[in-house]
C-alpha cells in the first residue's frame, strides 16, 4: 500500500532514509521494521519480569548444584532450558521469536554482588522506567 | 622514563561540552538474539561508573530478551543516593571486535548512555587531551 504522511521532521527523516541505505535495506523495509520495533515495546509488562524471577527462585539452587556455570532460561514463566553457552541461548532465542523478554541467567555465578559499587556522577534525569 | 607504544585501531574525536570536551567510543549493541539496536551509539567514557554499559531506558527495552534476574541487579552508590539498576547481558561490537557485555538502565529515572569501567577494563583506550582525540588500540 501507499502511505502518505505530513508534517514529519524533515530532520529525522534525512537520518532515517541514510541509515535505511546504510544497512541495505529499502525505505519500506525500514519502516517495517521501526514499526515492528515499536510495537514489541508495549507487549513487555512488569508481570512478565516477576514471572520469570518467581520461577527462577524456586528452581536456581537445584539447577545450581546440576549445572553450576551454564545459562538457565525462564521465558513467560517457563523454563525453557539451560545451556551451555550464550550462543546456544542465542539460538534457541532465535527460535522464539514471540518472546519479548527473557530471564537469563548464569547458574551459580550470577547473583547479588557483595558490595555496593559505586557511580561518582549519578545525575540521571527523573522520569520513571 | 618507561614509554610505551600503542598501535591505535581507531581515533574519535571529543565531543563538546559545556566547560571542556569529552571522549567517546562508538558501539554497535546486540541483544542476546543477536538483533542489531537500530542505532550505532557513540557514548562518552565515564570512569566514575563502575558498571558496564549504561542506556537509557527505551535502549534497555531492546535488551530485555537477556535479563539477569532481579537478584543480580546492582545498586549504586551515588551523590545522589542508591541508585538501582536492571541489568541485562548482550553483545558489544567495537573495532570490529565483538565482546559479550551487561547493559544496565536505572530502575527509576531515564538513565544516560555511559561507558562505565567494567566494559573499558576490556579495551586499551587512550586518552589523548591535548588533540581532543580518543583512541583504541
Amino acid at each position: 500500500m501507499t502511505l502518505v504522511i505530513k508534517k514529519i521532521d524533515e530532520k529525522k527523516l534525512r537520518e532515517f532514509k541514510a541509515e535505511a541505505i546504510r544497512r541495505g535495506l529499502t525505505f519500506s523495509k525500514a519502516f517495517e521494521k521501526a514499526i515492528d520495533l515499536w510495537l514489541k515495546r508495549g507487549q513487555t509488562t512488569v508481570e512478565a519480569v516477576d514471572i520469570n524471577n518467581k520461577l527462577y527462585e524456586e528452581i536456581k539452587d537445584e539447577l545450581a548444584k546440576k549445572y553450576r556455570g551454564k545459562y538457565v532460561v525462564i521465558a513467560e514463566g517457563k523454563l525453557l532450558g539451560v545451556y551451555d553457552s550464550l550462543k546456544e541461548v542465542s539460538k534457541v532465542l532465535k527460535e522464539n521469536p514471540g518472546i519479548h523478554r527473557a530471564l537469563v541467567a548464569k547458574l551459580g555465578v550470577d547473583g547479588p554482588l557483595r558490595g555496593e559499587p559505586e557511580w561518582w556522577g549519578g545525575s540521571i534525569g527523573s522520569r520513571n522506567a | 622514563m618507561v614509554g610505551r607504544v600503542y598501535r591505535v585501531k581507531k581515533c574519535l574525536s571529543y565531543e563538546a561540552g559545556v566547560l571542556s570536551s569529552y571522549p567517546i567510543l562508538e558501539v554497535k549493541l546486540y541483544n542476546l538474539r543477536m538483533e542489531e539496536f537500530p542505532q550505532v551509539l557513540k557514548i562518552p567514557i565515564d570512569t566514575g561508573f563502575e558498571g558496564s554499559i549504561m542506556l537509557l531506558d527505551e535502549d534497555y527495552e531492546f535488551f530485555m530478551i537477556g535479563e539477569l534476574p532481579r537478584e543480580a541487579w546492582r545498586t549504586y552508590r551515588t551523590l545522589v543516593g542508591p541508585i538501582t539498576m536492571r541489568v541485562a547481558r548482550g553483545f558489544v561490537e567495537i573495532n570490529g571486535e565483538i565482546l559479550e557485555t551487561f547493559v544496565e538502565s536505572p530502575l527509576a529515572g531515564r538513565g544516560k548512555r555511559l561507558l562505565g569501567r567494567e566494559f573499558l577494563n576490556k579495551l586499551t583506550v587512550v586518552l589523548d587531551g591535548p588533540d581532543s582525540l580518543c583512541c583504541t588500540a
